[in-house]
C-alpha cells in the first residue's frame, strides 16, 4: 500500500517537476578507503580480499589491491605476512583456532592502513531435527499435474547462558545423479543446492532476505527471545517438487543438511543492514541505510563463525 | 530549579495578599465595524503605559486602579485608538469599540503596545492581512506557508505546508484552531494547508518561553483564532483561483446579540480532468469506463451569541476532507469488472464556548471540543459473468486516525495592574486508532474470506492544570511565571509531569528591553512518520509502557529594540529533547501484527530514544505600520539527533537542520487601487543520506569474488542539498464597485525559476555517465485569482 502512495506523488509530482539537472560533485581520491572482507571458520584457511573503494560516480572496475601489504596477528603476536593468491585475495599458511584473536591488517600506498578482529567461538549445537512431510498433488485444468512435497522442520537448539548469540542457519539438499541412459543407471556425482525456506518464526526479522555467507545460503537471527534457553525453530522448505523430476536426478532420497553458525555479532549486524541497505532501494522518499564495517579505518568486514551440521535422509515412497 | 521557583511563586503570593485594593475598570475591546473582539488590544493608563493590560483570547481586559480620575487608551494595530477618562470611585463595565484605520484617514497609531514592552519571548502575531497579501503558490493564501517566512521556522520540503521550529519535528507543534488541536493540517500530501485565511480573524505562534496555559507538545504552539462573525452588518467574499474557489459570508443573526460566519472552499482539479479522461478514453477506443481524480473541500463555521454582557457563548466548527479516486468499469461481452478505490483523509474539530464575567476582576472561558482525524484507503473490485452465473468479490479497507473528546476551564484574574494571572484546568479523552486492515472476498454464494486484524484501539485520559502570573516585580521587571502540571494514564501506565516556565522582560529604556526564558514541555503523543512531507498515513500514537513520553527543555536569551514602528529583536535558543521515535530502518507503516507479548505492531517498528539538541540565533526586524509593511528575518542554527540504533548510535543531523534561514517580507500600498507584495526566502540545503563511495560487498564465495558493489553511507543526513532560494511577487488591483470591493491579483511563485532541490538520485544522463541528479519540483508559477468583498 505504501507503493500507492509513493506512485501517487510519482504522478502527481510528473505534473510539477520543472526538470532534473546533473550536479557536479567531486570526492577527492584521498577519501577514498582500503576495503577488508574476510570471513573465517576453523575448518579452513584464513583468506581475505583487499581492493579500494572508489566515487559512487566511477565507470572504472573495483580496483584490486595485489599489491598491498597484509599481516595477519594471532593474540597481539604477527604470525605472517598474507601471501597473495590475485584477484586481491590474500591467504594464510594456517588454520584458525576457537578462542585465538585475530587480527588482520592491510597498508596501500597513501590510503589510511586499516584493521579488524574477530575471535572464534565454539559453535552451539543443534540438539535435535524433527520434520512433518507434507506432500501435496494439484491437478490443473490443462492436464498438468505437480506435486509438492513440503517438509516442516522443528530444529532444537541450546543457547549459551549469560551471553548474546547469533545465528546464521543453511538448508541445503544433496541430490545423487545418475545417467539413465545407461542400464542400470550409473551415478555420475552429486548435486548440492541449497534451498529457500520460510517461517513465521519471530526470530527471524521480517522481509529478510537470504545472504549468501561464504557461498552458504541462509538466514541470520539473535537469541534475543531465547537468551540462555533451548529453542525450537520452525522453518518450512519445499524440498522437491515435480519440476525438479529429471532423467538425471534421483528425485526420491535427496539428503539435507542443515548448518547452525555461531556467527560473530559483526556479521548478524552487516547481514541485517546489507539486508535493509538492498531493500530501501531507489525509493527516493525512502531513508538509505548504512551498512555495518568493522574495519577501522577502512570499510568491509573481517568475522567469522564455528559451525554444527546435521544431516537427514528424506524417504519419499513413489 | 523547582525550588527557585516555588520561592518566587510564594513571593509572588504574598505581593499579590498585601496589595491595597482599589477600583476596577473592564470590558471588551471590540472592532466597532463588526463587533467582534479583538485579541491582544492593549489598555493602558495614560501617562503610564507601564500600568495596563493586554485584551485576552476572547478580547477581555480588566484594569484595577488607584481612586480617582483617569485617562483610560486602548490600542490595537490597524485600528486607531481611543481614550477615555474615568473616575474612578466605583467599578465601572466599559467596552472599547475601535474603529479600523482604512476607515477613517490615514492616522498615526499611537499607544500601541511595542514588541520591547511585550513580557512575551518567541511569540510573534502575523496579522491576516498580511498573510492574504503574501504571494502564493497558485494564488491559494496559505497561513502555515506564511509563518514559514518567520525565523525559528522553517519549510520542511519544498512548497509543502510542514514547518519545523527550532529543531522540533512536525509533530511538536500545538496547532489549534480555536483551542482544538488538529492533527493533520495538510491538503494535498502538505502542498496546502486546511485553514483558509477568510475565515481567520488572528493567528500567533510561539517557538520558546511557553506561558504555562500551553502544553501537550515540545516546539511550538500555532493559535489560530476564527473570526466571530459581523454582530453589525451582512458582508462576505468570493474568490475564484486557479484550483479552487471559495466563499465567505458573515453577519448578524439578531444584531449586536448573535452572528454567524461561515466559509467553504474546494478544489476542482478532478471536474477539470473528467473531459480529458473521457477524450482520452475514446481515442483509445478502450472497453472500459474510467474516473479518476483527486479533490479537497474543507468547511468552516462559527455562530456567537452574547447572553448579557456577561455570558457569551459560541459553537465554532471544522471540517474538511481529501480524497483520491479511481472508478473503472470494464465490461466484455458477458463478464463485468468493476474497480473502485479511494484514498481519503481528513479532520473534524468543533468547540463549544461559553465566556462568562464573574465580577469586575475575573473572566471564565468554559470550553467543549471534538477533534478527529480519520485516514483510509478503500479498494474494491467486483467480477460477474452472467453467462456463466458466476461472481466474485473483494474487498479491503485500512483505516487510522485519532479521536478527542475534551473539556477545560480557564480563568484570567486581574487583582491589580502588577499581575495577571491565569489559572485553569484541560481533561482529553483521545481514542487512537493505530491501522486496522479489513479484507473481505467472496467467490459465487459462499463466503470465503471475512476478516479484520491490525492493532485494536487504544483508550488513553489527559489530562493538565496550569497557573501563571505576569507580574510586575519592580519598575522595568515583568515576569511571567507559571507551572503547568500533567499527566497521561493509557493501559494502566501512568506517567505526569511538572513544567516550570518563566519568561522575564527588563526594560533598559522605554524603547529597548532585554528578556530571558526557561521552560520545561513534555509531550504524550508521537507521531509516527517514515517521509519527508506531510503524508496522510502519518500515525499519531500514544506513548505507552514501552514509548516513553517526550520532553524538552529550551533556555532562551534576547533583546528587543523598538523605535518609530520597527521592532528588532534577536534570540538565541538552546533545545533539548529526550524520547523522540522514529522508525526502524527500512520499516514501514504498512502491515505488522501484534506480538505474544501484547507489544503492538506500530510499537516492533519504531526506535524509541532518541535525542535532539538544537541551538540558535535569530534576528527579525518588523514593521507593522504605515504603507510599507513586513519583516526581515534570518536564523543561524544547528540541530542534530541520536539514537542507538540509527546511524549506529552516532548523532547525525536532523533532517532540517538548516545552518541559515532568510525570509523577507515586504508589502507596499501604492495607493487604495494597487498594493504589491513580494517575498524573499533563502535557506541552506537539506540534509540527505547519500552514499558517495561503492566498495566491493562481501557477499557469495570470497575466492571467487563478485563484482557486486554497494555504496558506503558515512553517516545518515551527511550530504547538503544546493541551497534553497526562491522569489515570489504578487500585485493586487482592486477597484470599489456598487456593492463592494473587487480584486484581482496576478501573482508568481519563484519569479526568477531558481530549480531548488525536491530530491536527489544517482542517475545516468544522455550520454551514459553517471551523475547525482537533482529533480525540481516548481518553476515559475504564474497565478491570477479573482475575489469580491461584499459590504
Amino acid at each position: 500500500m505504501n507503493k500507492i502512495l509513493v506512485i501517487s506523488i510519482f504522478v502527481l509530482s510528473a505534473f510539477l517537476f520543472s526538470c532534473q539537472k546533473k550536479l557536479d560533485i567531486d570526492i577527492p581520491d584521498s577519501e577514498k578507503h582500503i576495503v577488508l572482507n574476510g570471513i573465517i571458520t576453523t575448518d579452513s584457511l584464513i583468506y581475505v580480499n583487499v581492493t579500494k573503494s572508489k566515487s559512487v560516480l566511477s565507470n572504472e572496475d573495483v580496483k584490486m589491491l595485489d599489491d598491498a601489504n597484509v599481516k595477519l596477528f594471532g593474540n597481539d603476536l604477527f604470525i605472517e605476512n598474507l601471501t597473495n593468491i590475485g584477484n586481491g585475495v590474500f591467504m594464510s599458511s594456517l588454520t584458525p583456532e576457537i578462542g585465538v584473536k585475530y587480527e588482520v591488517t592491510a597498508d596501500y600506498e597513501n590510503l589510511q592502513s586499516v584493521n579488524s578482529e574477530i575471535t572464534l567461538k565454539n559453535p552451539e549445537k543443534i540438539i535435535s531435527i524433527d520434520t512433518i512431510l507434507e506432500i501435496n498433488s494439484y491437478n490443473y485444468e490443462d492436464g498438468y499435474d505437480y506435486t509438492d512435497y513440503r517438509m516442516k522442520f522443528k530444529i532444537k537448539i541450546k543457547d549459551k547462558i549469560d551471553e548474546n548469540n547469533y545465528y546464521f542457519i543453511s538448508l541445503m539438499k544433496k541430490e545423487t545423479i545418475y545417467n539413465f541412459d545407461e542400464q542400470p543407471p550409473v551415478m555420475t556425482g552429486y548435486n548440492d543446492t541449497y534451498i529457500h525456506f520460510d517461517s513465521n518464526d519471530p526470530i527471524f526479522e521480517r522481509n529478510q532476505g537470504y545472504f549468501s555467507l561464504n557461498g552458504m545460503y541462509g538466514l541470520v537471527f539473535s537469541d534475543e527471545l531465547f537468551n540462555g534457553q533451548e529453542y525450537i525453530i520452525n522453518i518450512n522448505s519445499s524440498i522437491l517438487n515435480e519440476n525438479y523430476y529429471n532423467s538425471n536426478y534421483s528425485s526420491v532420497t535427496p539428503l539435507l543438511v542443515v548448518s547452525l553458525l555461531t556467527v560473530n555479532q559483526d556479521i548478524y549486524r552487516y547481514i541485517t543492514s546489507f539486508n535493509l541497505n538492498q531493500q530501501s532501494g531507489d525509493n527516493p522518499f525512502s531513508q538509505p541505510v548504512q551498512i555495518f564495517s568493522n574495519v577501522e579505518k577502512g570499510l568491509g568486514l573481517f568475522s567469522g563463525y564455528t559451525m554444527d551440521v546435521d544431516t537427514l535422509l528424506v524417504e519419499i515412497e513413489e | 530549579m523547582l525550588r527557585y521557583f516555588f520561592t518566587g511563586i510564594i513571593i509572588i503570593g504574598i505581593n499579590i495578599i498585601s496589595f491595597s485594593q482599589k477600583y476596577t475598570i473592564s470590558g471588551y475591546v471590540e472592532n466597532a465595524e463588526s463587533g467582534e473582539k479583538l485579541i491582544g488590544a492593549a489598555v493602558f493608563i495614560e501617562g503610564d503605559a507601564s500600568l495596563g493590560v493586554i485584551s485576552n483570547t476572547y478580547g477581555f481586559y480588566s484594569l484595577t486602579v488607584k481612586t480617582g480620575k483617569i485617562k483610560l487608551t486602548a490600542s490595537y494595530i490597524g485600528f486607531a485608538s481611543q481614550t477615555f477618562e474615568f473616575d474612578m470611585t466605583k467599578d465601572i463595565r466599559f467596552n472599547f469599540s475601535l474603529i479600523p484605520a482604512n476607515e477613517i484617514e490615514e492616522v498615526e497609531i499611537v499607544g500601541q503596545k511595542t514588541e520591547a514592552e511585550k513580557t512575551e519571548m518567541g511569540k510573534i502575531n502575523v496579522s491576516v492581512k498580511t498573510i492574504q497579501k503574501i504571494p502564493a503558490l497558485l494564488g491559494e493564501v496559505d497561513v502555515l506557508k506564511a509563518i514559514q517566512l518567520l525565523p525559528g521556522i522553517q519549510s520542511g520540503t519544498e512548497g509543502t505546508s510542514g514547518f519545523y521550529v527550532r529543531g522540533g519535528g512536525p509533530d511538536q507543534n500545538l496547532i489549534l484552531i480555536d483551542g482544538v488541536p488538529v492533527y493533520n493540517a495538510n491538503h494535498l500530501f502538505g502542498f496546502f494547508s486546511v485553514f483558509n485565511a477568510d475565515a481567520i480573524s488572528d493567528v500567533s505562534i510561539i517557538k520558546g518561553g511557553f506561558p504555562a496555559r500551553y502544553g501537550g507538545r515540545l516546539s511550538s504552539v500555532l493559535d489560530i483564532r476564527m473570526k466571530e462573525g459581523n454582530m453589525k452588518k451582512f458582508r462576505g467574499s468570493a474568490t475564484v483561483g486557479l484550483i479552487s474557489s471559495k466563499f465567505m459570508f458573515e453577519g448578524p443573526i439578531i444584531k449586536d446579540k448573535t452572528s454567524f460566519l461561515i466559509s467553504a472552499r474546494r478544489t476542482y482539479i478532478d471536474i477539470l480532468s473528467w473531459p480529458v479522461q473521457a477524450y482520452i478514453a475514446k481515442r483509445e477506443n478502450m472497453g472500459m469506463k474510467s474516473r479518476s481524480g483527486y479533490f479537497f473541500w474543507d468547511i468552516n463555521a462559527k455562530i456567537n451569541h452574547k447572553f448579557s454582557d456577561k455570558d457569551r457563548i459560541y459553537l465554532s466548527v471544522y471540517t474538511g476532507k481529501d480524497k483520491a479516486y479511481s472508478n473503472i468499469e470494464d465490461t466484455w461481452k458477458t463478464s463485468k469488472d468493476e474497480m473502485n478505490s479511494k484514498l481519503f483523509w481528513g479532520n473534524i474539530t468543533s468547540a463549544f464556548r461559553w465566556n462568562r464575567i464573574l465580577g469586575n476582576r475575573l473572566f471564565a472561558n468554559t470550553t467543549i471540543t471534538y477533534s478527529r482525524y480519520r485516514f483510509g484507503i478503500k479498494i474494491q473490485e467486483k467480477y460477474s459473468d452472467t453467462n456463466q452465473d458466476y461472481s466474485e468479490e473483494y474487498a479491503f479497507t485500512y483505516t487510522s486516525g485519532i479521536q478527542d473528546y475534551a473539556a477545560k476551564i480557564d480563568f484570567d484574574y486581574n487583582p491589580t495592574p502588577k499581575h495577571n494571572i491565569k489559572f485553569g484546568v484541560n481533561y482529553i479523552y483521545h481514542i487512537f486508532r493505530p491501522g486496522v486492515q479489513a479484507f473481505r472476498m467472496e467467490e459465487g454464494s459462499s463466503s470465503a474470506i471475512d476478516t479484520t486484524f491490525g492493532d485494536s484501539n487504544i483508550y488513553a485520559n489527559e489530562f493538565s492544570a496550569f497557573a501563571e502570573d505576569e507580574v510586575s516585580i519592580f519598575k522595568g521587571l515583568k515576569a511571567n511565571i507559571g507551572i503547568h502540571i500533567s499527566g497521561f494514564y493509557v493501559n494502566n501506565t501512568f506517567y505526569k509531569s511538572i513544567q516550570p516556565r518563566i519568561t522575564a522582560r527588563y526594560m533598559i529604556n522605554s524603547k529597548w528591553s532585554v528578556k530571558a526564558a526557561y521552560t520545561q514541555m513534555a509531550q504524550y503523543l508521537h507521531l509516527l512518520t517514515n517521509t519527508s512531507i506531510g503524508m496522510p498515513t502519518d500515525l499519531w500514537l500514544p506513548v505507552t509502557n514501552n514509548i516513553k513520553p517526550q520532553y524538552s527543555e529550551q533556555y532562551a536569551f534576547g533583546s528587543t529594540y523598538s523605535i518609530h514602528g520597527f521592532d528588532f529583536s534577536i534570540e538565541a535558543y538552546y533545545k533539548t529533547m529526550n524520547n523522540l521515535i522514529e522508525y526502524k530502518e527500512g520499516a514501514s507503516f504498512f502491515g505488522g501484527f501484534e506480538d505474544e507479548s501484547g507489544k503492538k505492531a506500530w510499537e516492533n517498528k519504531i526506535e524509541t530514544d532518541g535525542k535532539g539538541t538544537s541551538y540558535g540565533i535569530e534576528f527579525l526586524l518588523k514593521k507593522n505600520i504605515g504603507k510599507t509593511t513586513g519583516w526581515i528575518g534570518y536564523t543561524l542554527s544547528k540541530t542534530d539527533r541520536q539514537f542507538s540504533n540509527v546511524s549506529f548510535g552516532k548523532p547525525y543531523p536532523y533532517t532540517y537542520d538548516r545552518r541559515h534561514d532568510i525570509g523577507i517580507v515586504v508589502t507596499h500600498k501604492f495607493n487604495k487601487k494597487i498594493d504589491v507584495a513580494g517575498t524573499w526566502v533563502y535557506g541552506t540545503g537539506n540534509a540527505v543520506t547519500l552514499g558517495l563511495e561503492s566498495y566491493k560487498a562481501l557477499t557469495g564465495y570470497l575466492l571467487f569474488p563478485t563484482d557486486y558493489t554497494v555504496t558506503h553511507i558515512e553517516k545518515r543526513n551527511n550530504f547538503r542539498m544546493p541551497p534553497y532560494h526562491r522569489l515570489d511577487l504578487g500585485i493586487n488591483f482592486r477597484k470599489q464597485k456598487k456593492y463592494g470591493e473587487r480584486t484581482w491579483t496576478v501573482g508568481a511563485y519563484n519569479v526568477y525559476n531558481r530549480k531548488n532541490p525536491f530530491f536527489l538520485r544517482f542517475g545516468r544522463d544522455e550520454k551514459g555517465e553517471k551523475g547525482l541528479f537533482q529533480y525540481s519540483l516548481f518553476p515559475i508559477i504564474p497565478s491570477i485569482s479573482f475575489r469580491y468583498d461584499f459590504n
